[in-house]
Formats: C-alpha cells, structure tokens, sequence
C-alpha cells in the first residue's frame, strides 16, 4: 500500500480522472482544503474541493500540479460513499474499500467543523492519516 | 485533364507552402529557446472541474535556467515548490522536504523533461511522443501536441502550447483530458535572459 502510494506521489503531476456530463449545478455550500494523506513512508498532498447541498456532497481531490487522484460523492441521507473516478494506480479493490470506509467517518465530521486548524482523522488499523486545513482565498 | 492538373499543382503548392511556414515556425522557437539562458515569470493555473462545474485557481513563479535547472514554486492559495536541478528534484510544502533523484525513478524523469520541454517549446520537436499540428491565430502561434505514447495518451488528449510569435516563447499551456477537465496555466511578466541566483535552484 505504501509502495503504491509513494509511486501515486510521484505520479500525480499528470494524471486526472473524472467522469463527464455530471456538472454540479449545487447552489449549496463549497469549501476547499489543503489536504494531505499520509500512510507510512508515503504520502498525497493537495486541494480538497467540496459542494454540499442538503444531503449530498460532492468533492475532487486534486494535487498542486492540478492533478485529480479522486472524485467521489457522499450521500449523508444514506450514509454512503461513491467513488466517482480514481487514479488508475489507485483504483484497487482494497484501496478503494479503505477510503470509502475512512470517507464514510471523515466527511461528517468535517461538515460541521468549526475549530481552528487542521482537522485530522487517523486509522490506526491501516495506519493512514488524513488531514483537512480549511483554505484561505482571496 | 490539363485543368485537373493545374488544380491539382495548385493544391500541392499551396500544402507545401503551409508546411514550410509551420517548419519556420517550429525553427524560430528552437532558436528562441536554445539562445534562451533564463526564464523568470509569474503563472497562474487554473484546473477546470467539469464534474464540480467550478475551477481552481493558484498562483506562483517559475525560473529556469540553462542547462536544466527549473524552479516552480505555489504561492497561492497553499505554497508549494518543485525545484529541478540537473538529476535532482526537490519536493516541499509547508511541513516536508524529499528529495529525488530522476536517474533512479524513469517517471520522474519522464515528468521533469516533460516540464521542462514545455515551457520551452521543444516539445513540438520530440516527433516520437507527439503529433503536432500549428497555427497562426493574431499575435499567437498555437501548436497542438496529441500525445502518442501509451503513458502520456493515459492522461491528457492533448497539450496547447500559446507562443507569443514576436518573443518565441511559450505564454501558455493548457493541458486537457479525456473527461471534459483541463488545466490552464498562463504566465505573465517574462523576463528572459535576466541574472538569477543560484540560489534560487538549491535542492538543501
């Protein structure tokens, strides 16, 4: 998994996936952060860019080169992830399981955090860390 | 059958004399490029999110220098630098430094020529990793770059190069993929040719 990661690292300056014909007219809440996964030696930094409105959010993680590793919506009403479109290297059937599952704790919680600083969600079982810091745009 | 003819010849000479304005073209920029001892400018880059229907905007400066040393540096909204230096390439933000050595990882140094060749143009000549097409649109040249090499056709359908056609240098690159997304980056306030320190390419 880290191996994995550490080349997804190296790899994601050129690589975007994501799935056409789906525009998010969302007139809802949209927030962006600077993220970061860490997992082991390895890890995946950019901007987490998220639309909320009512029970659905909608969000792409895309590295400082511009490049998307992951789209994915979650339905709060159901409590379900969807993985919309993933890095090619990523697309493994355990990868995919950990987020949706990591995903399915953070994102709740994340819509209602109000504190100062990075928010932080960590699974000690796989040993991955991720980290949200709210954004500051002009 | 004469009349077809000369159509016919018309036709050719007119193909050939399109091609040569792109080969002169294609020549220009390499000149410009290869007399080109440092860059400095500001970009910005915007990613357009058709999924989101919404963009993301950063913003920062680059410096190149012969032979192969480039810095790329975010200063908004998050900061952010990649520094190549002959076979080394730094990767820092906030919180952490790696250094790599392209010699050891071929996909990076895949990227780090990429990079490179872009800003300056020389991409329109590596005929191995790309089809080119060129056009003169007002004070541009637009060359379209359709990548023929499995990896490269993997992420993008194609690279646009904009030349400013009095300065022979690239002012931007906008490279799309196959979903609808793409990436613009514009650079502004080019300097060429201009002292930069050392310094500014350390890997430390």
């Amino acid at each position: 998994m880290s191996r994995i990661l550490t080349y997804i690292a190296v790899l994601l300056c050129f690589i975007t996936i994501t799935e056409p014909g789906r525009a998010s007219e969302s007139a809802g809440m949209s927030r962006r952060y600077a993220v970061r996964i860490d997992i082991r030696n390895a890890y995946i930094s950019g901007v987490c860019i998220m639309h909320s409105d009512n029970d659905r959010t909608l969000s792409s993680i895309v590295n400082e080169f511009g490049v998307s590793a992951l789209t994915f919506s979650y339905d709060e009403r159901n409590r379900k992830v969807k993985i919309i479109n993933i890095l090619k290297q990523m697309n493994k059937a355990y990868i995919r399981k950990v987020l949706k599952s990591d995903l399915k704790k953070i994102l709740p919680e994340l819509r209602d955090y109000t504190a100062e600083g990075s928010y932080i969600y960590r699974n000690p079982r796989i040993d991955i860390q991720y980290s949200f810091t709210p954004l500051s745009l002009e | 059958m004469l009349r077809r003819l000369f159509i016919l010849a018309f036709i050719l000479l007119h193909v050939a004399a399109y091609a040569q304005t792109e080969k002169e073209i294609i020549d220009m920029v390499g000149k410009a490029s290869a007399e080109m001892k440092s860059l400095e400018c500001d970009f910005v880059q915007t990613k357009h999110l058709k999924i989101l229907n919404d963009k993301m905007v950063s913003k920062g400066k680059m410096y190149y220098m012969q032979p192969g040393r480039l810095r790329w540096e975010y200063t908004y909204p998050y900061t952010y630098t990649f520094i190549l230096n002959d076979s080394q390439v730094l990767l820092k933000n906030s919180t952490r430094s790696d250094v790599i050595d392209v010699n050891q990882n071929r996909i990076f140094k895949e990227i780090a020529r990429l990079m490179m060749n872009s800003i300056l143009g020389n991409c329109l000549t590596d005929e191995k990793s790309f089809q080119t097409d060129i056009e003169t649109k007002g004070q541009e040249w637009i060359a379209t770059l359709v990548p023929l090499k499995k990896d490269m056709k993997q992420m993008w359908t194609k690279l646009v190069l904009h030349f400013d056609s009095v300065k022979k240098s690239v002012v931007m690159v906008e490279m799309h993929e196959k979903t609808g997304d793409y990436t613009e980056i514009r650079l502004d306030n080019i300097k060429i040719n201009r002292q930069i320190a050392e310094s500014t390419f350390s890997i430390q």
